[in-house]
Order: structure tokens, then sequence, then C-alpha cells
């Protein structure tokens, strides 16, 4: 017999329950869950033999005992199949249930499709669900909190247009104390490029922004920043299921781009942003691809160092492990240039077991550490197999190079009392580099 | 009887086997055409990349991972296909009925892969009953369906061996077989099917998409 | 304005900033007017304070931070500057009256004759406009839109959200303020205010319930109800409003009676009426990946796979050009015909008086070129701003840099092609 689920309570899931009825919920589901109109549905559904290898792909069911529940397809069973078992018929305690296993116990991180031997991707169906309760208006309420910061100031964290200004150029003036002449150029059309990040480095990691002004302009580069709506390329709507939201922000964002007529978009040390900016956005918006390209941080400063553009003066001493962010390692085969950057910078960088394609997701990434606190203890349990593989590597400092994962492992580093500190590159690049 | 199976019946089975398997084909691929975002990300590099990796035993790292079950599921995969194509009996009929016939295994080759198809599907059986997250997600269909996979196998076997009444088992054997012939197209027996292309989409979303591999 | 020019004047030098170089600490991004008779860049003193430096001379007005300089449509030179913790707008040198926390996002009328700013005061915000800033100020305003007679319609915070109130939020805490007076209705959400050409009639895009989003002109929403909704576009006799709007999976054009085209597209935004409104031209894609202009719901025969820029008419109704990107390359497509030369980059085109003429600013190879019809001459630079045609359309105003020396030219558009 299998332990019970901790209760959590949501407001975000539980006061929109009262409000469903039968009829809507059956509604919805029919409407969004529709074999007849998805291939990939109706294929998918056809497919699995139940054979259960996807499995050991997950590191929620690696960590909480291989309890079947937490199997890929054990999730897929508790919610796409009853709704099939159901004829659609399924009540609002079913939509709780299922509301919990695609916000809070997957993280859309798709190793589990590297897994099953039909590559199916589960993780689709994942999101056919959140899309299911996001319609049905129920979310997780600091989920729902960031998807409607998006949708009103176009990034996750209600950053005003005056506070984003007043971070960069009070940002300028500090990289300024460090490397004279130090920019960050707002607003100049035709720059090479033009830098995106995502809200919490204006609103708590300010000094990135400052790091990025000193590594850019060591390498002489010429770029530029927004100074509108447009400069956040995250996403959390993306992982609400709230389709519209996510495709208003990427809209802006490219077209924020397009308007400052760059020849590309860099963007800042995340994983889920590089997925709505590069994948789900364009592909919503009936963009085959991005509009212009887009490189995520790890490209940018792989070229920067292989070119000898930021030379690195004293390479970092201490022993340092790395996360592999899903996003842009499994999601854009990254994982070589990460290790270049991290043997280039670190005299002493131990790798992960499994690593690249195969590396543990943080279990904060997918919209789930947005879901807040009340289900932080439940992330954390989920992801006992990502503290062990840290703990192997005898590093005293890990390089996430994606906000999600730095926030993920940092609670995971509290919560298993590691003595491992969480850094991005750029704090190590900026540290070591000759300046 | 056995010229009704072997004639008509065969007939109809392979029939609704090959045109059941192209009426589901056909129906996926309209659907994903429907979807639209399906082709424009495909490429035949890509989806030969993933196909080609999870056909060759041990290309990946979960059948690396799980050494007894990658070893079981291509024994089995393999006997399942090559023990009743090239078995000399099956050809004899071909032959008898169309004068075509393939190239045939010598008989103990063959019962050698019988078995292995009988064996493996008690150990798919067993798995199913006592790996906790495969009988988790197990229901009676998994059941029936390994069953209905063993059961052409075993008759075929006691048919040969002549072990009991071999003319009752033989025509039960030819029955079975013909109902598991046209089981394919419409039961989850059509991941033989499905394979090739959900293995070619996840191919390009990795490989094509997202600059990576999905083995 | 434009009708100041002198077309008579080959050629007129107006900064060389190796010249005066040494006298600044630094120098960032220069900047032309459109008439081509000042040159501007941003320069830092030896004692370390900002000043706009003009065709070599600089303002008065030395600042502790200067930003977003950029010249009006009629000439005058503007820039927010930051004096002793606070901040104001600069005109030609000359500080705004008041000083604010903060000031951002500066737009000018069509006709430069009007010039606003978002200000932030104790940690509120309201509109600077021609000097004046409103009285009432709010939470938050984000959109803003100015249109030819000065007026202001911008999309405000009208209700104080606590953190994570999302029942409160989908009540509705956004609404629309024109000229300082508010909307009464309150939405989830309030997109992209536009001023119709009567200057007394606003919409914006709305959000009205959590899956329901439509436009609402001057505070009355439209009773059908979207998917979702980009930004409307008024109509330049009628006033009559139109917008893309999703439903049932397909985009189309809406007005307040529903949707005023037949056909479906995978997406469908920025439509943009001609100037005598006789016809409305939208980016579209057509089906998926593939993008066009969709002049009164014709496609053009015409797609391209990266990305369509914003049409641009000709003043005669009867031309639309576009920048569009296919295959990593910019051109540019007039009437559904593509240029056959492509480029690095390309700058919204311009279509000749009468219509037989487009040119656009290009990038190749790190320089700037003026295309004309697809075809670019022996001449490039370092540095181009926004070509002019002359009345008699046989020439062209080239406003350029060269290394550091900036120059307008009246040239010919045979020369420019030699």
């Amino acid at each position: 017999m299998l332990a019970n689920r901790r209760e959590v309570a949501d407001p975000g899931i539980d006061n929109a329950l009262k409000k469903l009825t039968p009829e809507k919920i059956e509604a919805v589901v029919r409407k969004v869950f529709n074999p007849k109109v998805s291939a990939r549905l109706k294929v998918y559904l056809d497919t699995c033999v139940h054979c259960g290898l996807c499995s050991n792909a997950c590191h929620t069911y690696n960590s909480r005992d291989k309890d079947p529940r937490y199997s890929p397809v054990g999730k897929v069973k508790q919610t796409i199949w009853e709704i099939i078992k159901k004829d659609y018929k399924v009540d609002a305690g079913f939509i709780k249930l299922a509301a919990r296993i695609a916000f809070v116990e997957c993280n859309a991180c798709r190793r589990c499709s590297m897994y099953c031997p039909f590559g199916i991707d589960i993780a689709f169906f994942m999101m056919t669900i959140r899309r299911i309760c996001h319609l049905l208006g129920v979310v997780p309420q600091y989920l729902q909190d960031t998807v409607n910061s998006h949708s009103t100031t176009m990034n996750q964290m209600w950053v005003q247009q005056d506070d984003w200004i007043d971070a960069l150029q009070w940002q300028e003036d500090d990289a300024n104390m460090e490397v004279a002449g130090a920019r960050i150029p707002l607003e100049v059309e035709g720059a090479d490029f033009m830098y995106s990040v995502i809200a919490p480095e204006p609103k708590i990691l300010a000094q990135l922004l400052a790091n990025m002004s000193i590594i850019a302009t060591k390498a002489g580069l010429n770029w530029t920043m927004p100074a509108t709506d447009g400069w956040d390329n995250s996403n959390m709507a993306m992982y609400s299921g709230d389709f519209e939201t996510m495709a208003r922000v990427e809209k802006l964002h490219w077209e924020t781009a397009l308007r400052l007529k760059v020849k590309k978009v860099v963007m800042g040390e995340c994983g889920h942003a590089f997925r709505g900016a590069v994948y789900d956005g364009p592909k919503w918006l009936s963009w085959r691809k991005t509009p212009i390209p887009m490189v995520h941080a790890i490209e940018f400063y792989y070229d920067l160092l292989k070119s000898g553009k930021i030379k690195v003066a004293k390479k970092f001493a201490e022993p340092v492990t790395v996360q592999d962010p899903c996003n842009v390692v499994r999601g854009r085969g990254l994982g070589k240039k990460l290790r270049y950057i991290m043997n280039a910078l670190c005299a002493d960088f131990r790798d992960v077991e499994p690593r690249m394609e195969h590396n543990y997701c943080c279990a904060a990434g997918g919209g789930v550490i947005n879901c807040g606190a009340p289900w932080k203890r439940d992330r954390v349990e989920g992801n006992k197999v990502k503290a062990e593989q840290i703990k192997q590597t005898g590093a005293d400092v890990i390089v996430t190079p994606c906000h999600n994962c730095h926030s993920g492992i940092e609670d995971i580093i509290g919560f298993y009392k590691l003595k491992v500190h969480v850094k991005f590159i750029s704090e190590i690049m900026v540290e070591v580099m000759e300046k | 009887m056995y010229a009704l199976l072997t004639g008509p019946l065969l007939w109809l089975s392979l029939l609704v086997f090959f045109i059941g398997s192209l009426f589901r084909i056909i129906q996926m691929f309209r659907l994903a055409k429907k979807e639209k975002v399906i082709y424009p990300y495909m490429t035949v590099r890509h989806s030969l990349r993933s196909i080609i990796h999870w056909i060759v035993p041990f290309a990946g790292r979960n059948m690396r991972l799980r050494p007894f079950m990658t070893i079981a599921t291509f024994a089995f995969h393999l006997s399942l296909f090559a023990a009743p194509l090239f078995l000399v009996a099956h050809n004899v009929i071909l032959d008898a009925r169309w004068g075509v016939s393939l190239w045939v295994l010598p008989e103990t080759v063959a019962d050698v892969l019988t078995l292995i198809v009988i064996a493996v599907c008690v150990f798919f059986f067993v798995r199913r009953m006592f790996a906790p997250e495969v009988l988790y997600v197990t229901s009676w269909g998994d059941v029936i369906l390994l069953v209905l996979i063993a059961l052409p196998f075993v008759t075929g076997f006691i048919a040969h061996h002549q072990f009991f009444a071999s003319r009752a088992v033989l025509i039960a054997h030819i029955i079975l077989g013909e109902i598991m012939l046209m089981l394919v197209p419409f039961t989850r027996l059509s991941h033989m099917l499905y394979f090739f292309f959900t293995r070619a989409y996840m191919g390009c979303e990795f490989g094509n998409v997202r600059n990576s591999r999905d083995w | 304005m434009v009708d100041a020019i002198n077309w008579d004047e080959k050629e007129r030098m107006l900064l060389d900033l190796g010249e005066v170089k040494g006298c600044f600490k630094r120098c960032l991004e220069p900047l032309m007017n459109v008439m081509g008779d000042q040159a501007a860049v941003p320069v830092q003193t030896l004692a370390d304070k900002w000043t706009m430096l003009v065709n070599g001379k600089p303002w008065d007005l030395l600042c502790d931070r200067i930003w977003h300089p950029r010249f009006s449509p009629d000439g005058r030179l503007t820039a927010l500057v930051q004096l002793d913790d606070q901040w104001a707008l600069a005109v030609d040198g000359v500080l705004s009256e008041e000083r604010f926390d903060f000031i951002w996002n500066p737009k000018t009328s069509p006709d430069g004759a009007h010039i606003a700013a978002l200000v932030k005061k104790d940690n509120r915000h309201t509109v600077l406009v021609d000097g004046k800033t409103w009285q009432h100020n709010y939470i938050s305003i984000r959109d803003y839109a100015l249109d030819h007679q000065g007026n202001v319609a911008a999309t405000v915070q009208v209700e104080p959200l606590a953190e994570a109130d999302i029942d409160k939020f989908f009540q509705g805490t956004w609404s629309v303020v024109y000229n300082d007076v508010l909307w009464q209705n309150k939405y989830i959400n309030a997109y992209t205010p536009v001023i119709g050409p009567d200057g007394r009639t606003v919409s914006a895009e709305v959000r009205t319930d959590r899956l329901d989003y439509t436009i609402a002109i001057d505070d009355r929403a439209w009773s059908t109800k979207y998917e979702c909704v980009w930004e409307q576009a008024h109509h330049p006799k009628t006033n009559a409003v139109v917008a893309p709007a999703l439903h049932s999976g397909g985009w189309s054009m809406a007005s307040n009676d529903g949707f005023i085209w037949d056909k479906k597209y995978a997406q469908l935004w920025h439509p943009k009426f001609s100037p005598d409104g006789t016809r409305l031209a939208v980016i579209a894609s057509p089906t998926f990946g593939r993008w066009t202009i969709a002049v009164d719901d014709q496609p053009w025969k015409a797609t391209f796979g990266d990305v369509v820029l914003d049409p641009v008419f000709g003043a005669d109704s009867r031309h639309v050009a576009v920048v569009v990107k296919d295959n990593e390359r910019w051109s540019v497509a007039v009437d559904g015909t593509v240029w056959g030369d492509t480029f690095d980059m390309c700058w919204d085109p311009v279509i000749s008086p009468d219509g037989a003429t487009t040119l656009a600013k290009v990038e190749k190879g790190g320089r700037y070129a003026i295309a004309i019809n697809g075809r670019t001459g022996g001449q490039s630079f370092d540095g181009l701003w926004s070509p002019l045609f002359s009345p008699d359309k046989k020439s062209v105003l080239v406003k350029c840099r060269e290394g550091d020396r900036f120059y307008t030219r009246v040239v010919g558009i045979g020369e420019l092609l030699s």
C-alpha cells in the first residue's frame, strides 16, 4: 500500500476547484484532450506498451524510493489514462490530483523521452494536463501570480519599467568601478546583439548585469539592451498552460529585438527562458524557428573564451562541479561547450555522473519552483538523487548556468545540508578573467 | 477446416493485417498534417539516426542500464518475427498456395526461437507482476495481449512436436496466429507500426530542433 | 520640417568628430535628424559630466548622466538627463521645469510638435506632456500613445495588488486613462492604447475574463470575446476599429461585429490602413512557419520563412513595401515581389510619391548603403540615417558618417546606383 501524498493547501488549486462543475470539467477536458485532432496524443496513447522502462529516467521516481506513482508512465496513468477510463467524466478530485502531478511532480524535463524505447513525449502529456488546468482556472497560486506578472508587465517579477532601467544604470556604474568605460548600452539600434535576461536579475541578482557589462566591455562587443518592456525572455505562462500569455511575452521579446535591428539575441544564464523564446513561444506564434538567432550564455561564453576575446588570468582554484540545465543541454546540446567553459575557467573541474543530456533535472524547472513555498518540501524531497550526485563529486562549488537550477540547487543544498556554494558562470568568469 | 484456415482465412488475416496497418498509418499521417507542427521539423537524417540507435542493442543508455531486459526484448522481437517467417512448415504452405517461399531456418533453430518467445513472454509476465513500476501500470489488457502473443507459439510448438491431439492443436495454432495478425493494427500491438514514426519524430525533436540526442 | 530641406545644397559636413574627440573622455552613439541639418553625439567631458554635442557644439547643460537622445521629427533634440540624483527631460539643451525621481520612454507626435514621457514621482507614475505633468498619478503605467494633437492615452494600474493576490488580480486592476481621465471599468489586462484620428476615441486591447480578450473603445468592450487579440488599428477616415483576433484555432481580422475577413490564418498581426483608408495590410502567416502580407484578406503569393516586418504604404495608398527575412537573409518585398538582392539587415523602406521607386537603408559586410528598387551602387558608409526622397523624386537626402565625419548630401538616384 502506497502512503498518501502529503496534504498541501494551495488556494490557487483549492479555491478554484470549488467553482468547477462536472459539466465544465468535461467540456474543457474534451476540448483539450482530443486524440482525434492530435496525431501525437493519439499515437502516443496507442503506442505505449506499459513497459515501465521510462521509470528510472525520472528524478522524482528515483528520489522517492521508486514509488511507481512518480514514474513518468505512472503519472500518465493517474492523469491521461484516467480521463480515458472515465470517458472524460472526471471530477474535481481528479483535477486536484492531476494538477499536483502535472505542476509539481513533473518538471517537463523530457529526460523520460530518452528512456522510452518509443521516444514518447511524456512531458507533452503533462503539458496537456497543465493546459486543461489553466483553462479550468486551477493553477498553483504562486505560479499563477508569476503568470499574472508576465501578462501585466511582460516580466516575471512585477518589475516596473523605471526600476528596470534604473537597475541597468546602477549596474553600469558598478561595472565602471571594476572596468573603466564599462557600459550597458540602452536602446542602441543596429547593435550586433541584444542581451536579454530574466526578471530576477534586475530584481534580486543585479550584479549579474554588471558581470555582463564587464565581460562585454573587455571583449569589445557592440551590444544593447532595451529600455522598454520586452527585455525579459522568461516565461512561466508556458508552464502554467496559459499559452496566450506565453505568446504575448515572446512576441514582444522578439519584436523588441527586431525593433532594435540587432542580428541576434544573446540571453543570460537561464534554461526555461531559452525554451520559451526558441521553441514553445515561436511555435505558437507560427514561427518555425526564431525570427533572428538566439544564443544562450553558454554558447556566448564559449565563443568568447575560444576566440580569446576573454582571457583567463588565474583559474578558479576550488573544486567545482556543474549542473547541466535540461533546457539548454538536453534541449540544445550545449553540454560539451559547457565543459569547455568549466575547464577553461576552473583548475579542478569535477564532472557529474550521469552527465550532459542524461543529467538529472534540478527539480526546480518546468515552473515547479514558481509553485512557491507550499510545494518546496515536495520539490526538494523529489530530488534526493541530485543531492547525492552533487555530494559524490566532492566539489565545493556548483556552477548552474540557469536561474531555475540555481535556486533549485540552493534549496537542495539547504535541505540535504551539503557544503556547496552555487554560482553562475559569469561570477566565476569575472573573478578569473584578465581585467 | 485446415484448407479453409490456410486458404481464405489466411488471406483474410493477411488482408486485415496489411490494410488495417496501412489504414492506421495513413490516418496517422493525415492527423500529423493537420497538427501542422510535425512535418516542418522532420528530416530523414535525424529520423534514421534515432531509429538506428534504438534498433541496435545497447546503443542507448537505458539499454545499457538494463542489460537483461535489453537482451530479452531484442531476443524476443527477433524471434517473434524470425520464427514464423522462416519456419519450414509456414513456407511449405506459402509454396503450396501461392508458389512463393522464403529462406527457411533449420528446425532446431526455429524451435529455439519459439522457446525464446515463450520464455520471454513468461519473463514479461513475471516482470509485470513483480516489478512495482510495471505492475502499477499493468491492466488486464496487457496480460491478455501477452497471452495472445504466447499462444500461437505455444500451440505451434506443441503441434510441431505432436505432443497432444496434434490436429486440434494445429487448428488452434492457425486460428490464434491469424487472430494475432489481425489484432496488430487495432491493439497496442500497433507499437510495431508506430515505433518507427514515434522514434522518427522524437529523433527530429531532439536532433533537428534541439541539436541534441535521444538515446 | 522636411519642407525646409535645401535640396540645392549638394553636400554639407555637419561634424568632424575627429577634431573634437580629444576634448572629451568618451563619445557614445551619434545620431542625425530627419532633415539632415544636425548631427549629435552624447559626450562625457573630462570632468566626468555628460552633455550633447550638436554639430560640434556642446549644450550648455552638463549632467551626471544622459541617455536616450532622439531627434523629434521637427528637429528638436530630446534626451533624458540626470542631475543631482533627479531626472528631467532636456529638449535642445533646455530642461523641463519639473524634476522627477525617474523619466523614461519619451515619445514624439508624428509631426514632432508634441513630446511626452513617463515619469515617476513619490513612487507613482504619471505622464509628462509638452512640459507639464498630469494632475493625477498612478500605481503603474505601461503602454502609452501620443497623438498629433498632444493627447495621451495610457494603460494604468488602478488598484493596488498584494503579493500573490490572484483573486483580486482576476477581478481587474488595470484600466485606461486618457488625458488624465480614467475609464470607469477595470480590466484584468489592458494593452496598446490607440488614439483615433479624431483625437477623441481611444481603444485598447483588454482582457475581460481569464480566457477572454477583446477590444474596448472608449471603455466599451466589444460584445464578442476572443481567445486572443493583438494590437488594433483605427480607420483613418471612419475611425472604425479593427484587430486581429483568434477564434477556434485560426486568426482573422475582427471588428465590433465579429470577423470581417473570411480567411483564417495561422497568425495575423500589425494591421495598417493605407493613408486613404481604402486598403488594410496585415502581417500574416497563411500556413505554419511561412509569413507574408495580406492586403484586404488576400495574402501575397510570395511567403518568407523567417520574419516579415510592418507593412509600409506609399503616400498614394497603392503600394505596400515591407522588410522580409528568409533563410537568414534580409530583403524588401514590394507588392508581393521580393528584391533580387539580400542583405545583412534592412531598414523600413520608403516609397517615392509616384510609387515608382522604393528605397531602403541596408547593411552588408558591416557597411551601410541605400538600396533602390533592390539595387545598391558603389557608395557605402560607416553610418547612415533614414534616407529621404526629394520632392521631384530624382534625388535622395543621404545623411551619413564616413569615419569621424558626418555629412548630409543630396545625391541623384542615378549617381547612387553607379
